[in-house]
């Protein structure tokens, strides 16, 4: 009778430390398994901002199907998944960049074919493009993005605005003697005198003191306002990754001083987008 | 179309896709048949992409009818193929000319 009891007894703790067991398995898997998919977004968060919704959805997914149909013990899905997924915390950043780069040629391309240029500036923008590449090579965006990204923005925006080669050129080349090695006078060595002139203006526009800034401008070629309104342009639409006092006070500049001039220059559009920028920046960091 | 530096590894990647030009590869089944770790697969992947050698498409299935998200897969263009094609006879001719460079044929590029 004893006898029955205690195996009854055995059986039923049995199940019941099965069941447990089971239970904290689960539990324990599922914990686990965010694990990697925790690491993923660490390995999404170093590529270009741009890129990560896509690299986020494809890694998440293969993910998914590497632990799918696994049911081996948790530690095993923990080590698949997790070699997985520390690959590509190693590689992601290499991988954004050469994604960016290669989106920046594909842009580049765009460009000179939908614009109706001569074949001598189509050559122009193509070298033009590749000095840019090649000096700004390590330097980035606060976006995570090449810096070069920015040059073939601003380019585009001043071709949009039926700004002539020269100019979209200028557009290309206009951080160079700033940022980098490539100096002022070897734009102008390599690139022309015209090239060389509107960047040399932009750049000083920069130091002009504020009381002057009317005259100045009055006295400024269009191509010139052109370009330093592109580059406005293109920074508003990335400034999202810049501190929130930054955005604030790049806003508030854009409202007063670089929306009216495109207003003044009959560049319609650009004001309003920049406005629209600038204002929804504003209400956003309120 | 641009150019990718073939490296042994590159080339261990391509030849899986030449075996069979119109199958679409997920980057989970790569790694696998290469033997490559993610750290490793997915770059070349994407520096196979960005010169346009390999476009990346997302499967067409339906995620709720699935129970699972939709995978990324990819393949040679058309350009992509033919470069391929070359640089791989290319490298079976190098390593055909120096039999006696000491080691024998990466097994990984074998001949196809």
């Amino acid at each position: 009778m004893s006898g029955l009891a205690t195996t009854v007894l055995a059986v039923v703790a049995g199940t019941i430390g099965m069941v447990l067991a089971d239970v904290v398995t689960r539990e324990f898997r599922t914990r686990l398994d965010r694990l990697p998919t925790a690491v993923i977004r660490c390995a999404v968060a170093r590529a270009p901002r741009p890129l990560r919704a896509e690299l986020r959805d494809e890694w998440q997914a293969e993910l998914a199907e590497i632990l799918r149909g696994r049911e081996a013990l948790p530690a095993t899905r923990l080590w698949i998944g997790m070699r997985y997924a520390l690959g590509l915390l190693r590689s992601s950043r290499t991988i954004g960049r050469t994604l960016s780069h290669a989106h920046a040629d594909d842009r580049l391309s765009a460009l000179v074919s939908e614009v109706p240029y001569t074949d001598a500036e189509k050559d122009l923008l193509r070298r033009a493009y590749r000095v840019a590449a090649q000096w700004h090579q390590n330097q980035w965006r606060y976006s995570g993005d090449p810096y070069v990204t920015h040059s073939v923005a601003v380019a585009r925006i001043l071709a949009d605005l039926g700004m002539d080669a020269t100019c979209v050129c200028a557009g290309l080349l206009h951080d160079l003697p700033s940022d980098t090695e490539f100096s002022a006078d070897r734009v102008l060595a390599e690139f022309g005198g015209e090239v060389a002139a509107i960047i040399r203006d932009v750049i000083a526009l920069d130091s002009v003191p504020e009381a002057s800034i009317a005259a100045v401008l009055e006295a400024t070629e269009r191509r010139v306002l052109a370009l330093k309104l592109a580059d406005r342009l293109h920074n508003m639409q990335t400034i999202d990754f810049v501190s929130v006092e930054k955005q604030r006070r790049k806003s508030r500049e854009t409202l007063s001083f670089f929306a009216p001039m495109a207003g003044r220059l009959g560049f319609d559009r650009l004001q309003d987008e920049l406005e629209d920028l600038a204002v929804s920046t504003l209400v956003r960091i309120a | 179309m641009k150019d990718v530096r073939v490296t042994l590894a590159v080339a261990t990647l391509l030849r899986i896709f030449i075996q069979d030009p119109v199958e679409w590869r997920y980057g989970y089944d790569l790694m696998q048949l290469t033997g490559f770790p993610s750290g490793k697969l997915y770059p070349i992947l994407a520096r196979l992409e960005a010169g346009g050698w390999l476009i990346k498409e997302v499967e067409r299935i339906d995620p709720s009818a699935a129970g699972r998200p939709a995978r990324r897969h990819y393949r040679l263009t058309g350009e992509g193929l033919v470069a391929a094609r070359r640089e791989l006879l290319s490298i079976n001719e190098q390593v055909q000319l120096r039999p006696s460079a000491g080691s024998a044929p990466h097994p990984a590029v074998g001949t196809t």
